[in-house]
């Protein structure tokens, strides 16, 4: 089959650093930190830990305030990415006539939804009469009429979603799509994953706390947020003239088939999937102008993670840079992969690459960018997200000519 | 602007193999410490433990699958799609009751990575030894399609032979009380298709996906349920009759699901017993 191209060409989000791209950008290129002490109040009292929160999302265009905030957070959140992302990409207005689908990586909609309900005295989990998904009442309010679903695989849900996004257009199944992730952490959440030892103990200096590949690293901080990116056909963006932000070429993904929690420290897979992403991209690895890493801060996954890229790009490795948005962002879990494709798109259309901060002593003998950013010509990048439990995902995103 | 009219408006893809699961809620948690025989050879005795229910019966159709088919096929790169409905629903109640009580420190490091929507794929790429993708879709109230959909389409990854989609669900829930304990005669539901590109040589069927090129439908709300397409099988069983199973997707398209019986009776991991319903 001869397959279209598929082109990102509108972008919407929410998130700690900015509702908007270009805000997004110049932050995430100055180096700022969105990690602040997130505290919880329990029956023990304050846990406190480092994270990243979200502030409410921005009033889509035609919404009433009052009716948005009635809204429960991650449908605001929701909703304001999706519909950014069409206004950004000049959709908004052809949702009437047009088959738009919507591919959402959101990995504990219902854990969520539950926990936040139960908090706010409700009693859904104990009635079993949910009727509506997140992405339901989205494709609703905005109208859409594509296909629709909702996927996950753990942090590497968003690269799904771009993926699965891509082959509906190359399958003639849509024109356009909408593919995103969103993350919303609960306390509960922020409590599981503290007690799994996964999360970064320092409370006491949170601007530091996240600091992948570092040695000094101990853990990852939580993050929330959301982003959407509007899919299209090569073809049918030239015909309207919409404006490209990068041409989604490659993805591959693997499993480690090791264990539920633990990572492997094998780096075999995940090197497997970056490989199957450059073939996918009929790419060799010199062609790579940079590599947006998943390093979320841990020991193990970090490690583990350097130890594929030196497999894969071997000598390259030396002189192809690589860095961690997430000493930044924090990690989004599943809109990591999403926010990590905007930080790709920020590094091809504003020509430099995000550093990665708090890298005073790195392990390993990549070429990182270290607490500033580097101005490059980038042409082709390479973005990692590994799930938990061995869920290995490699995407290739190029610039447009 | 819609440019829908090409290439094609259907996806097809061959059936390897399928099986099925009814269980009572009761019987689901009997079956924590039975691993089953494929398991991967260092496959720990505890490793349902902690699962959700619908993460057992899942890895019980897929048993039914591989059981009743014989099948010997290496899956090695092939993807798992795992398509559950309202995953965690008990486990869930039971932490919150925890955490109001105990606080931080009360959260089972178990709730994330067995109760998320891509536990019960993780859960059988790691029983069966699978390295090529997994994930879960769908979760809500019309996974089905999300199913469907999603395993039609990820084939054009090309990196993998083959994919296991399994679809759980309850008829009815397992509602917790205030004790975060299960207080309803909940029947849970799953079944497991082995689906391999149109190109090969399906044993066992097809499914299929067609829609029109242009048309905007109005969003159906029709669904199908993971209980109606298992009581279908077990039909089937009985039968011994080919079976069609057609279906409206929520965006007018329609699924079709096409089985052929087999010639030998299903050998076991089906519930023994009829749920009282």
């Amino acid at each position: 089959m001869n397959k279209r191209r598929v082109w990102i060409t509108g972008t919407g989000l929410a998130t700690s650093l900015g509702f908007d791209f270009n805000t997004f950008s110049r932050r995430l290129l100055a180096g700022e930190s969105a990690v602040q002490v997130v505290v919880d109040n329990n029956v023990n009292g304050e846990f406190r830990s480092p994270g990243v929160l979200l502030p409410a999302a921005p009033v889509p265009m035609g919404w009433q305030e009052a009716e948005f905030r009635r809204l429960s957070r991650v449908q605001q959140a929701t909703l304001w990415c999706c519909s950014a992302a069409l206004s950004d990409s000049g959709w908004l207005s052809e949702v009437d006539h047009t088959r738009i689908g919507m591919v959402l990586g959101v990995g504990g909609e219902w854990i969520h939804h539950w926990e936040a309900d139960v908090f706010h005295g409700g009693d859904e989990i104990y009635r079993g009469e949910e009727q509506h998904s997140l992405l339901g009442v989205t494709q609703q309010r905005l109208g859409l009429r594509g296909p629709a679903t909702t996927i996950a695989a753990a942090c590497a849900s968003g690269n799904y979603s771009l993926a699965l996004a891509r082959s509906w257009i190359e399958r003639g199944l849509v024109d356009v799509c909408i593919a995103g992730g969103i993350e919303l952490v609960s306390p509960i959440c922020r409590a599981a994953f503290h007690n799994l030892r996964a999360l970064s103990r320092r409370v006491d200096d949170v601007s530091h706390a996240s600091r992948p590949f570092d040695r000094g690293r101990d853990g990852f901080v939580m993050g929330e947020g959301a982003v959407a990116f509007v899919l299209e056909a090569e073809h049918i963006a030239r015909r309207r003239g919409a404006k490209p932000l990068a041409e989604v070429a490659g993805f591959g993904a693997t499993s480690d088939s090791y264990h539920m929690i633990i990572p492997s420290k094998a780096p075999g897979h995940t090197a497997q999937a970056i490989r199957n992403a450059l073939a996918d991209a009929n790419l060799e690895p010199s062609y790579v102008s940079y590599i947006n890493a998943h390093a979320p801060g841990t020991p193990v996954g970090d490690d583990a993670e350097a130890r594929a890229l030196l497999s894969v790009f071997g000598a390259h490795a030396a002189t192809i840079p690589v860095s961690s948005t997430k000493s930044m962002t924090g990690h989004l879990l599943s809109a990591s992969a999403s926010i990590e494709a905007l930080a790709s798109l920020t590094a091809i259309q504003h020509r430099a690459i995000p550093p990665t901060i708090n890298l005073d002593d790195p392990e390993h003998d990549l070429c990182h960018v270290p607490h500033h950013s580097l101005d490059a010509d980038v042409q082709v990048v390479v973005s990692n997200s590994i799930g938990f439990g061995g869920s290995n995902t490699s995407l290739v995103l190029r610039k447009i000519a | 602007m819609t440019d829908c009219d090409q290439p094609a408006h259907m996806i097809e893809i061959g059936v390897d193999g399928w099986g099925y699961a009814r269980l009572t809620f009761d019987e689901a948690q009997g079956l924590r410490k039975t691993i089953p025989r494929w398991a991967a050879a260092d496959t720990a005795h505890h490793f349902f433990k902690h699962s959700d229910e619908q993460t057992i019966l899942a890895v019980q159709a897929l048993d039914n699958a591989i059981e009743r088919h014989q099948l010997t096929t290496d899956f090695h790169d092939w993807a798992v799609i795992s398509a559950p409905q309202f995953l965690g629903r008990l486990a869930g109640a039971a932490t919150y009751h925890k955490f109001l009580k105990e606080g931080t420190h009360g959260v089972s490091l178990h709730t994330i990575p067995q109760h998320s929507l891509h536990s019960v794929a993780g859960a059988i790429s790691v029983l069966l030894g699978c390295h090529g993708p997994n994930l879960g879709v769908g979760g809500g109230p019309r996974t089905i399609s999300d199913a469907i959909l999603t395993a039609l389409t990820i084939f054009d990854q090309r990196q993998s032979s083959g994919v296991w989609l399994i679809c759980t669900g309850w008829n009815f829930e397992p509602l917790p009380g205030r004790d975060g304990k299960c207080a309803t005669q909940a029947v849970c539901y799953a079944f497991a298709l082995a689906l391999t590109p149109a190109s090969t040589t399906a044993r066992c069927g097809s499914l299929r996906m067609q829609w029109d090129g242009v048309g905007l439908h109005p969003l159906s709300t029709s669904t199908i349920s993971v209980a109606q397409i298992v009581e279908q099988l077990v039909r089937l069983d009985s039968l011994q009759l080919p079976c069609d199973l057609l279906w409206p997707l929520e965006w007018g398209a329609t699924a079709l699901l096409r089985l052929v019986p087999l010639v030998q009776p299903p050998l076991h991991a089906v519930s023994a017993q009829e749920p009282s319903q």
